[in-house]
């Protein structure tokens, strides 16, 4: 009897550690799966290859880990980058100083997701619903400014910035960096941060307490608008044109990592590192499959895969910590 | 268990009611949750609140903590009209509550879930994490609230000790009105009788006290008066010295309709 509690109780530590890390643990099965099926993985200009197709989805899903925290969603975000993207492209084409285009452009972004989450949040429709119709506008939007043609020839002084180097250290994962650390700051250090946490994890309790749920829901809007934004900046100038395709699926690839790494997906906590850890994910499987030749379709169908992968993981983790407190409490 | 000994109200005692509800109805859809209920609370009292499930017990208290907005009718606080059209509202006056399902945020630990709303801030922006610590300590113990991993996600606590958390924030503030929906519904008997001592020292440093229970000894060991719901309507208020275990259970069933109108506020 007693040894089979105190089986249980270390399978339940196992269990525990490897839920926790669960992220850190699928990048290096994932890494050693590719190392040993392709021998090109494992090289540092590879490695850096994926490091630098990352940065964009990861600058999105930093700040969209803030949304799925305070149990809010936002398919919106990959179509407001392409927007984004080509009204910041239309600007500089026109002669617009490269930092007043970029002012512009953050600020139309921001606005446009604060838009969307008092839409949500004023007439209590859900999320989801909301931001599949906003992305439908961004889309159409960008198709009637580019004329379905993209953006090209930015100058080299603005294309800098997704393509130049500070020091050894590439410019766009500078800009991540500092998204990163920002966000970190704000999800775990501040009074907005904390507030949506709250929300996520209990809205009608959040309430009670007197938080300003609604204003916090936009705020969060508002942040994941902003990210994408700053997205839609680097993207932009890492290919010095605005592909009227830009952003698009990439709330998907957003969702994935956040999820995958360890954001719930119904909300109450946010894990930004995690994020990092799960774009890397989203990240080497596209490369793996890139590396092996596989067919671009099959892509597809593995992005999606590795979604329902993510949400499954989640769903799993979270029953297991219920069953757990469960025995907990009976064994009170 | 002691009690805040800063903030605590200083409310005159002038045989006036803090709180007066005066034809308050609430609707939701078609339900009639409340009808024209009044209802008066007095300083240093306590007041017990019972009835049948869906009479509307959690429904008038959240009138008064600012949870719902009435459809009709009027409260006064302290004589002056109030409209506590949010729970900042409630909170500013001085009313903290228990809420029956407790409000709190399973994914938060301790410290988050006491100052909820409240939080201590350094440079405006930040939460003072070290003040909220330190001042949860000293809550927790002043309380004699046992937890003993603050940093843990409150979903991880006995439902004892969430009830004791729950109630711990409402009464660490020094508020002139602590209302308690079922304060003990998930307790045993020690954690219990110091949920019931813990309301009676309240009651001795002025607090009045709103508390809603289905457990008749409770009611009877630490009520001054008793106000009987039963579909939405108040139908009987009694002194408890007036009144019998008894004559309430009629009184919540039905099977004794409420004749002495008299006898209400
Ligand atoms: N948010 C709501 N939406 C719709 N109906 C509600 C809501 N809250 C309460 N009601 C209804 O109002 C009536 C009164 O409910 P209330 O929760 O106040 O009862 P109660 O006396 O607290 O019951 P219990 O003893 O079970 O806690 C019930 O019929 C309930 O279904
Ligand atoms: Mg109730």
């Amino acid at each position: 009897m007693r040894s089979k509690e105190g089986q249980a109780q270390l399978k339940d530590a196992v269990y525990r550690v490897v839920l926790r890390n669960k992220v850190a643990v699928i990048v290096i099965f994932l890494g050693l799966i590719l190392n040993f099926v392709t021998p090109l993985f494992l090289t540092s200009t590879n490695l850096f290859n994926v490091l630098r197709q990352i940065t964009t989805t990861a600058i999105l899903s930093v700040g969209f880990t803030l949304v799925l925290g305070a149990r809010e969603i936002d398919l919106s975000v990959g179509a407001l980058l392409g927007l984004v993207g080509v009204i910041l492209a239309k600007l500089l084409v026109a002669g617009v100083p490269i930092w007043l285009a970029i002012a512009i452009g953050l600020a139309f972004g921001t606005v446009c997701g604060m838009a969307g989450g008092i839409i949500i949040t004023l007439f209590e429709i859900p999320a989801f619903i909301v931001t599949l119709a906003t992305a439908q506008v961004y889309r159409g939007a960008n198709y009637l400014i580019t004329g379905m043609a993209p953006v090209t020839k930015l100058s080299e002084s603005f294309a800098f910035i997704g393509q130049g180097y500070l020091g050894p250290i590439p410019i766009p994962v500078c800009i991540l960096a500092v998204v990163f650390v920002i966000v970190v700051v704000v999800v775990n250090k501040t009074l907005f941060g904390r507030h949506a946490i709250a929300v996520g994890g209990n809205i009608e309790a959040a309430r009670l307490c007197g938080i300003k749920v609604m204003r916090v829901r936009v705020g969060v809007y508002a942040v994941a608008a902003l990210c994408a934004s700053i997205g839609a900046v680097v993207m932009t100038a890492r290919a010095a044109s605005a592909q009227i395709g830009a952003g698009q699926g990439m709330e998907m690839d957003a969702i994935t990592a956040v999820v995958i790494g360890g954001t719930p997906l119904y909300g109450g906590n946010a894990n930004v590192i995690g994020t990092l850890f799960g774009c890397m994910i989203v990240g080497m499987v596209n490369n793996g499959l890139n590396l092996l030749g596989i067919d671009s379709n099959w892509q597809v169908v593995a992005k999606g895969l590795l979604i329902l992968f993510a949400v499954l993981s989640d769903v799993l983790t979270t029953r297991f910590y219920e069953n757990v407190r469960r025995r907990q409490t009976l064994a009170e | 268990m002691e009690l805040p000994a800063s903030g605590t109200a200083q409310t005159i005692d002038d045989g006036k009611p803090i709180l007066e509800l005066h034809k308050i109805c609430k609707y939701f859809g078609g339900v009639h949750a409340l009808e024209d209920v009044d209802l008066a609370l007095y300083p240093n009292e306590v007041l017990a609140i019972v009835g049948d499930n869906g009479a509307g017990k959690s429904t008038l208290i959240k009138t008064i903590s600012g949870a719902h907005r009435p459809d009709s009718g009027e409260i006064y606080f302290q004589g002056r009209k109030v409209e506590i059209s949010n729970p900042r509202v409630a909170r500013q006056l001085g009313i903290e509550t228990v809420y029956q399902d407790l409000a709190l945020v399973n994914t938060l630990d301790v410290p988050e879930n006491i100052f909820l709303g409240r939080t201590p801030t350094r440079l405006r922006w930040f939460v003072d994490k070290k003040k909220m610590f330190a001042q949860t300590r000293e809550i927790l113990e002043r309380l004699n609230i046992k937890i003993p991993f603050l940093r843990d996600p409150v979903q991880n606590m006995s439902g004892g000790q969430r009830q004791a958390l729950a109630l711990g924030r409402a009464v660490a503030w020094g508020g002139r009105i602590v209302i308690l929906d079922e304060p003990t519904a998930a307790l045993g008997v020690r954690e219990k009788s110091n949920v019931l001592t813990l309301i009676k020292q309240l009651k001795a440093h002025g607090v009045a006290i709103v508390v809603i229970s289905h457990n008749m000894r409770d009611v009877f060991d630490v009520s001054d008066r008793i106000v009987v719901l039963r579909g939405g309507k108040n139908v009987a208020s009694r002194p408890k010295e007036e009144t019998s275990m008894d004559e309430i259970v009629k009184l919540i069933t039905g099977a004794l309709e409420s004749v002495d109108i008299a006898h209400q506020d």
